[in-house]
């Protein structure tokens, strides 16, 4: 490789020069004064004007203050390449995320900033593994140098490229996981943060002297990494150059609070310096130590039948073997763990509940193309209407989105269950067969011990239906019941009595089950999604089920193939798409739904807006119409909450109109009106003038909705308020453009 | 969608003296942005000196640099490669070889030097001249007519009573049947 090709990187030069500096000497602007650099054919650089020279390997010393021989060599060898696929798309890439105030704002929550805050860093939020990336060196010709990735759950930073340090002036200096901490730490503070070295990195900056006679505070969250990635390696080596040294483990003063947010409070601030002197003199763990109590630092398990590790979503197949995501490769369990560092919880017995055969991933590869989202939902939604009667047509939308979620099931935070209600003969039987033909491992059982169940559903993470699902049969007992509410979250685990230990079992996983009576457990119908069904009308023709009919049969399989293809192709654009879910999803007819019936519907709205980015211009958007039916089945008087909504939006429309009958502010992003506006409002009289039922009214529209005292300025006085986020989407518009007269820029 | 054999990326290689073939990480394929990328599928590897074909192995996320290919101690010999050096990786534009037929070459005057060795992941034409366990041989026919070789190709000497079914492949371009030596010669991809 051509050491040109580095300058390139640092200075600004024509495209003209690309072709010119790999075979010839180029001139351009100076990095080190107002004249000309020179760089010739071997690498090396002059500066006439300011008689400046040297290797390049001098020049990257000139670039990066502090830097050592070792580490320009380091980035010699790294710069002068290629630039990778990811440091070459990361301008792009943050300038489409800044664009998206959606995206904007899932970060800002997920990170305890505002939008505003977001905006100004150089941060953004990739899709794939809920990942934050953070651009650490940009040249000014916009070359992307270095670029760390870090996540809620692993936070320490990994970098592509050399981490950059900057100058350090301050006395006291900041050491943190990784850029956002240390962008808080600064922010709090106003001295100088960076990110600690890792025991690799050390030897790349000089940072004895950097940090010589400075008070070093190192800012810790969980020990996720090994000892060679933790900050003790970096205390040991600046030891006895620095003034005072000491570290502290945030979480354990934050209580839960987003550090971003904590850090605003001067109390806290006082707190965290407070504890950091306390700890001075502290010595760093030794290796020996951190190995022998932090273990298994990296190792995450993974579920044999179903599950989501290192960025790749897994499947186990019947042959014992598992199957990755794109670029799809099988490969046996131990290679799996071997390779991604992972440990494969494997079951326990063997079962004929995998459906994934080896010859099915290559008949999937081979058909990769063709097995789309589009593709699989239509086939299904055909496949129901052809054999199941549903008074309301659009049901079917709602069942093949639920077939298509179970193949991915692992991704979503907790998962619906499906309940088939409907007298005798009304086709429940034929409708679950169906279902437990099409979803990700169907079983279908209608008389299963608790035991049993716990122990099926932990070794293939099956679509388990549960046929009969009666009061009076044992389908809805006790044991049942607790072992389905559990099961309906991610976490859901039942413990197993083995001998004298007890080890826990993994019991989440899709469940449907028919019967005719109701169910009678509140607690099981939360979680439940009800289908109700009726009898055919008799000139409605639907053809006869047989599940053993070859003709089924083919369909099925191809269905199941499709799911697959869901996993092993588009788990990623699942994982976006959940993760850009707004926390309030707004139904047909502008009702919001927030905390535990978003819960229940997220994965369906999420399979329909997979299926929506694979639109043919004809087709209506699957979104809105599984939203109608939702609507219709969640909010059966639902035109009444619509009317409310309507009322609560014309009093703010009024209170734009007529600005002298209120006082408001907007302060982190909310609208805060106070609670004392609303008396005597004709919206009041809804709650027969009742203030604490029109606040939980207001309170039931998002769980971001808050109620607290607020500094009013027009009032300049602190009063009892609620706080609305101002895109909270109401009556179609949100919030902000409901009560505010003039548009003005988005403040703080 | 681009045709498969017009899409290409840059890699670095690194020697992996253990590996026995060319090894990525998924992370790597993903940069082709395409489902039909994967460990399944046929790649050709080309250096400015040479060139290899077949699958690749995948190493996982064991070697934690994407774009990076890592090559067989052997393997960076022949292709004449440095450490870090780039090289192309694109989808084969050609299979394996399932039979191959050959001859000695029992000319003394021939310089074993300027022949290629026979070896995995080698592109072979009929009627050229390559080396074979050390000697001159002619590659008589080949099943289907052109292709690589690969750990599962079947070379046999060739018989004059043996009869060769024709391939069932259907060729996309003439193939050149005029004798040569020339290593260099490269299928036309776009074909």
């Amino acid at each position: 490789m051509k050491t040109t090709n580095l300058y390139l990187k640092y200075l600004v030069h024509k495209k003209d020069h690309l072709l010119e500096g790999l075979q010839d000497t180029l001139t351009l602007d100076s990095p080190f004064g107002n004249g000309k650099i020179v760089i010739d054919e071997k690498g090396t650089f002059k500066c006439p004007d300011t008689g400046e020279f040297g290797t390049a390997i001098d020049f990257l010393k000139h670039m990066h203050p502090g830097i050592t021989t070792k580490g320009a060599e380091r980035r010699l060898k790294i710069e002068q390449q290629t630039t990778t696929v990811s440091l070459n798309r990361a301008s792009d890439q943050l300038a489409t995320f800044q664009a998206n105030d959606e995206l904007v704002a899932i970060a800002a929550e997920q990170l305890g900033l505002t939008k505003k805050q977001v905006r100004s860093l150089p941060i953004y939020h990739r899709r794939r593994g809920n990942q934050f990336l953070y651009i650490d060196y940009q040249t000014q010709v916009g070359e992307v140098l270095s670029l760390s990735t870090f996540s809620s759950t692993k936070p320490l930073r990994r970098t592509e490229g050399i981490k950059t340090v900057p100058e350090l002036t301050s006395s006291r200096i900041w050491v943190a996981e990784n850029e956002l901490m240390a962008f808080h730490l600064k922010n709090a503070f106003g001295e100088d943060a960076i990110c600690w070295p890792t025991a690799a990195e050390l030897e790349y900056y000089e940072y004895r002297t950097l940090l010589k006679d400075k008070t070093v505070i190192v800012v810790h969250s969980d020990f996720t990494y090994d000892y060679a990635s933790s900050f003790y390696p970096f205390l040991v080596h600046i030891q006895g150059e620095t003034k005072k040294q000491s570290y502290v483990r945030i979480d354990a003063l934050t209580q839960g609070i987003p550090v971003g947010k904590w850090l605003q409070e001067p109390q806290h601030q006082n707190l965290l310096v407070e504890h950091a002197n306390k700890n001075i003199g502290q010595q760093p763990i030794s290796p020996r130590i951190y190995t022998k109590f932090i273990r298994s630092y990296s190792m995450e398990t993974l579920p044999f039948a179903q599950g989501m590790a290192k960025e790749f979503f897994f499947y186990g197949t019947a042959d014992g073997q598992m199957v990755h995501s794109y670029p799809v490769d099988v490969l046996p369990v131990e290679r799996i763990e071997q390779n991604f560092d992972l440990y494969v919880v494997t079951p326990e017995r063997t079962s004929s509940t995998h459906r994934l055969t080896n010859d099915r991933v290559i008949a999937l590869i081979e058909s990769a193309h063709q097995l789309t989202p589009r593709v699989m939902f239509e086939y299904i939604v055909k496949l129901m209407n052809e054999y199941v009667y549903f008074e309301d047509e659009d049901l079917p939308i709602l069942l093949a989105l639920y077939v298509m979620a179970t193949y991915v099931h692992v991704l979503f935070p907790a998962f619906p269950y499906l309940h088939l209600h409907a007298d005798k003969d009304s086709g429940k039987t034929t409708c679950l067969e169906l279902l437990m033909g099409s979803c990700f491992n169907g079983v279908a059982a209608s008389k299963i011990t608790t035991a049993r169940l716990a122990q099926e559903v932990s070794d293939t993470q099956c679509t388990l239906g549960l046929d009969e699902f009666e009061r009076n049969t044992g389908g809805q007992g006790g044991a049942h019941v607790q072992l389905l509410n559990a099961g309906y979250r991610r976490s859901g685990q039942y413990l197993k009595q083995r001998g004298k230990n007890t080890s826990p079992m993994g019991i989440y996983s899709p469940k449907i089950y028919a019967s005719i009576d109701s169910i009678n457990a509140s607690a099981l119908d939360s979680r439940t999604l009800t289908i109700a069904m009726s009898r055919k009308p008799k000139h409605h023709p639907l053809k006869g089920w047989n599940k053993d009919n070859p003709e089924i049969t083919r369909r099925l399989n191809e269905i199941v193939l499709g799911g697959y293809a869901i996993g092993l192709y588009y788990h990623d654009k699942v994982e976006y798409l959940l993760q850009q879910l707004p926390r309030q999803i707004q139904l047909g007819n502008g009702i919001p739904v927030d905390t535990r019936q978003r819960e229940l519907i997220a994965p369906l709205v999420v399979l329909a807006q997979l299926i929506d980015l694979d639109s043919s211009g004809n087709s209506l958007p699957v979104e809105r119409q599984l939203k109608r039916v939702l609507q219709a089945m969640l909010y059966p008087d639902h035109h009444v909450e619509v009317a409310r909504i309507k009322q609560f939006t014309n009093q703010l429309r009024e209170w734009r109109e007529q600005p002298n009958l209120i006082h408001w502010t907007i302060k982190d992003e909310k609208v805060w009106i106070p609670t004392g506006s609303w008396d005597n409002t004709s919206f009041a009289n809804q709650f027969n003038g009742g203030r604490r039922e029109l606040i939980n009214w207001c309170r039931g529209l998002s769980d971001c909705v808050e109620r607290t005292s607020v500094h009013i300025p027009s009032l300049n006085d602190t009063v009892s308020c609620i706080g609305f986020p101002e895109d909270l989407i109401l009556n179609e518009k949100p919030v902000i453009e409901w009560i505010r007269l003039d548009p003005e820029p988005m403040q703080d | 969608m681009k045709p498969l054999q017009k899409q290409a990326i840059v890699l670095h290689t690194v020697t992996a003296p253990l590996l026995s073939a060319p090894a990525v990480s998924p992370e790597t394929l993903r940069n082709f942005n395409d489902p039909r990328f994967g460990f399944f599928q046929n790649y050709h590897i080309r250096s400015r000196s040479g060139s290899w074909y077949g699958t690749l192995d995948n190493i996982g996320l064991q070697y934690p640099i994407s774009s990076t290919l890592l090559l067989p101690a052997e393997l960076t010999e022949r292709l004449g490669l440095d450490n870090e050096d780039a090289v192309e990786l694109m989808p084969s534009p050609i299979g394996e070889l399932v039979h191959v037929y050959y001859r000695a070459i029992p000319d003394p005057s021939l310089n074993l030097n300027t022949l290629e060795e026979i070896a995995n992941g080698s592109k072979l034409q009929c009627n050229s001249w390559y080396l074979y366990e050390g000697n001159p041989v002619e590659i008589v026919d080949c099943l289907p007519l052109y292709g690589f070789i690969s750990e599962q190709t079947h070379l046999e000497t060739w018989n004059t009573d043996q009869f060769i079914e024709p391939t069932p492949i259907q060729l996309a371009s003439n193939i050149n049947t005029v004798p040569t030596i020339n290593l260099n010669t490269e299928v036309d991809e776009d074909n």
